[in-house]
């Protein structure tokens, strides 16, 4: 789910992210991204995401932010596009395509 | 149309206090790119500023005030995607254009007319004029369409803030589903998620909802309808519904269309990116979201703050009685509410208090537009930003601080090349410093300048007829005449300072507060402004004493220690107003003979309290000791204003009058007096 490449995390998140992944998901990311590395996320097979799981995201972002790393989005499938528009943060993903 | 004249002008108020705020914002960064570059969040943080006021002021129908931040933000967008450079004379532009835009605001919040007056309007042209040669003529003017869509028939605008509960994920509740179904009943122009109540990852507990967002939607939906969307989760949701007017729907399109080029993706979803519309309140609202601070009129904290100084007043009385009655168990529950009144008092008091910084930061623009005028260079440092105090002693020193600051940059500091000549480095210093001392908050003023010349200051005192020729004055006399009514040393009058009303408004203003200001100097060194003002106006503890039949109370705050008078001290003082404490010189006022209060209890014994005030201490020759006592300052009569060295009184449990002693006006007759024995010493202090 997250390996290092180019001295980047490389995160793929589980297809189904949703309040019942999310707990897992979480505690593998802050046991894993130990080091103020660059995080690059591939959301292109997410095939369900609920707010909970969209909420994860945007806490990536933040953490990116507060480590001064960049976040690159990858890919993202469909239903990771229609969570992120309805919460009117798209440009979080355009200015990374 | 939703909105009567008095609604919009009660809205334009309520925009009037965010605007202010975020201009002071957009100073703030301002001060800062200039300073550091627009690196960071700071243009950032600028653009938006502007952003927002545009927002706000669009939804309220401020045409011209939109016409006219829409161009500065253009120009500020440049700027933020590196099309444009900023040079310093644009961020003087831009220091011009907030100025501007707080004249505007504070236009509308006076004047329900929707036109500004013709000076405004020729600012406004004149500046639009300025940031369009910034923009190169690259950009066209692209002000808001002017278009007014008329409404179809029941379709009104809404806004809608959400907040949801943050057990809603346990009771398998997705907030986005309510979103999308909105969607289906109406349109949702735009979405604005809050995200600063997502934390980072390190504190993220992803079980809990951390979504809450405003919603600008559209539909033909009424109220109620919209409101049972949410019916399912009442409990578990913080819901407010406010119409809008058909100027957010303008604004909508307009965001909608600037969007995606104008927020960058890192500041999207920064947490600073909260650009809320401001909630026109009006009848429509259904519930309001609980906030963790609220403007509150301060008239109301003032009438919350009298009676409690009236209940203070009371309350003395019980206790007095009490004593009386020696009911041990009255006694207790007595003690039990004068403690609780006591908190209460103090945390009504805390109501009022505010950090000194916000006046600080102000300073930071004025030493900059002063700096420029002067062609000096000036570093200002400021410390003690986080002292708190009063509201209103804030409020009204910030005149005179800046009188003080103004002057300290015209007359205190030398040019470029007088300072280099002098070996000082280019840059003056200026620094602003507040911390509490003794029951009073200090506000130094200090500059490496040339100081205060005393020969100067002396001639031109002779020259104005303030003092004569042959006065023999010690050199704090002498600094102490720059604040005589029509007073000015400047050689030439600018118009920064030196037009002779100044430094004796300064210290009217600040001894009309309780305060005092004196000035330490050393020629060519630099010269240190110290205003020392009480915490608060309203309510002091005191320490009472009784002399003769009179009652006088010291505030305790200045109160060191307290001596007898015994009949060692009585032989030493050989009829010298002095006595030998420890050691030191321990100046001594006699109440009696000062006030005068009669000479009725001759054989009493008599009680030194050592008081401390800037740095000075001095005894008080009274009789009787009542020890602590809490005290509400009532301000004498007109009658007895003139009367020095009582600055208020006091009513005491009993229903007498107490006088309030006033120290520092008492500590400057002890020096004046202690001056005047001393002539010689002072002569050769002024040779010194």
């Amino acid at each position: 789910m997250i390996s290092i490449e180019d001295e980047s995390y490389v995160i793929s998140p589980p297809t189904e992210l949703n309040i019942h992944t999310v707990e897992d998901f979480v505690e593998n990311l802050k046991n894993e991204l130990v080091e103020d590395k660059d995080i690059i996320l591939n959301l292109a097979d997410i095939s369900e995401i609920d707010s909970a799981g969209f909420q994860v995201l945007v806490a990536l972002k933040n953490e990116a932010l507060k480590r001064s790393v960049s976040l690159k989005i990858n890919d993202m499938s469909p239903e990771v596009y229609e969570i992120i528009t309805l919460y009117g943060v798209h440009t979080f993903i355009e200015n990374n395509k | 149309m939703f909105f009567s004249d008095e609604q919009l002008l009660e809205a334009v108020k309520e925009f009037k206090d965010e605007a202010l705020d975020l201009l002071n914002g957009m100073e703030e960064g301002l001060l800062e790119i200039r300073e550091f570059g627009i690196g960071g969040d700071r243009i950032n943080a600028v653009f938006r500023a502007a952003h927002t006021i545009k927002g706000s002021g669009g939804m309220l129908k401020l045409t011209h005030l939109v016409e006219f931040t829409h161009i500065a933000e253009n120009l500020l967008d440049e700027i933020r995607n590196n099309k444009i450079s900023i040079t310093d004379n644009m961020i003087d532009t831009f220091f011009l254009c907030k100025d501007h835009m707080q004249s505007l605001v504070l236009f509308y919040a006076q004047n329900s007319k929707k036109e500004p007056d013709d000076s405004l309007k020729t600012m406004s042209g004149f500046l639009m004029e300025t940031l369009q040669t910034y923009l190169n003529g690259s950009v066209k003017i692209n002000a808001p369409k002017k278009k007014i869509t008329k409404n179809q028939e029941g379709v009104q605008y809404w806004q809608i803030d959400i907040m949801f509960s943050k057990e809603i994920y346990s009771l398998g509740m997705d907030p986005a589903n309510f979103i999308r179904y909105l969607s289906k009943i109406g349109e949702v122009v735009k979405i604005q998620l809050n995200t600063e109540y997502i934390s980072d990852l390190e504190h993220l507990n992803p079980s809990e909802c951390l979504i809450e967002c405003t919603i600008a939607f559209r539909s033909s939906k009424s109220k109620d309808e919209i409101i049972e969307v949410f019916d399912f989760i009442e409990e578990d949701i913080e819901l407010k519904l406010t119409t809008l007017n058909d100027a957010q729907e303008e604004q909508n399109d307009e965001n909608q269309s600037e969007e995606e080029e104008e927020e960058s993706e890192s500041n999207l979803l920064s947490s600073q990116n909260i650009e809320k519309p401001i909630a026109v309140n009006n009848e429509k609202e259904t519930s309001i979201v609980n906030s963790s601070s609220l403007r509150v009129d301060s008239d109301k904290i003032d009438i919350l703050i009298n009676l409690i100084g009236e209940m203070v007043i009371a309350n003395a009385n019980v206790v007095q009685r009490a004593s009386l009655i020696e009911n041990s168990g009255l006694n207790e529950s007595v003690s039990a509410v004068s403690r609780m009144l006591e908190e209460i008092r103090e945390s009504a008091m805390k109501i009022r208090m505010v950090q000194i910084g916000e006046t600080f930061s102000k300073f930071k623009r004025i030493v900059h537009d002063i700096s420029k005028q002067l062609g000096k260079q000036v570093d200002l440092t400021i410390s003690g930003g986080e002292t708190e105090m009063d509201k209103t002693i804030v409020e009204k020193i910030s005149d005179p601080l800046v009188h003080i600051i103004r002057n300290a940059m015209d007359h205190g500091l030398e040019t470029i090349e007088e300072r280099i000549a002098k070996g000082k480095n280019q840059k003056g210093t200026l620094v602003l410093h507040a911390y509490h001392d003794a029951g009073t908050i200090a506000i130094e003023i200090s500059d490496d300048g040339k100081g205060l010349d005393e020969e100067k200051i002396f001639k031109k005192a002779v020259e104005r007829g303030i003092i004569s020729e042959d006065s023999k004055l010690t050199q704090k006399e002498i600094f102490n005449l720059i604040f005589e009514a029509g007073f000015s040393t400047a050689d030439a009058i600018t118009s920064i300072s030196g037009r002779g009303v100044g430094m004796d408004v300064v210290r009217r203003n600040i001894e009309a507060l309780r305060g005092t200001v004196d000035i330490k100097s050393t020629k060519d060194k630099g010269s240190t402004f110290t205003m020392r003002l009480p915490l608060t106006l309203a309510i002091i503890d005191g320490f009472l004493v009784k002399v003769g039949a009179t009652h006088f109370v010291i505030p305790l705050d200045m109160v060191l220690e307290c001596i007898e008078l015994s009949a060692r001290y009585r032989n030493e003082m050989h009829g010298n107003n002095y006595i030998n404490l420890r050691n030191s010189i321990l100046p001594l006022l006699n109440v009696r003979e000062h006030f005068s209060t009669g000479n009725d209890s001759e054989n009493l014994r008599e009680n030194i309290i050592v008081v401390q005030y800037a740095g000075m201490r001095f005894g008080l020759i009274v009789e009787e000791l009542h020890g602590e006592f809490q005290t509400v300052i009532k301000p004498l009569g007109k009658i007895f204003r003139q009367i020095r060295g009582i600055s208020g009184s006091t009513i005491l449990g009993s229903g007498e009058v107490a006088l309030i002693l006033d120290i520092p006006m008492l500590m400057n007759h002890i020096v004046a007096l202690q001056a005047h024995n001393e002539k010689g010493d002072a002569n050769e202090v002024k040779e010194n």
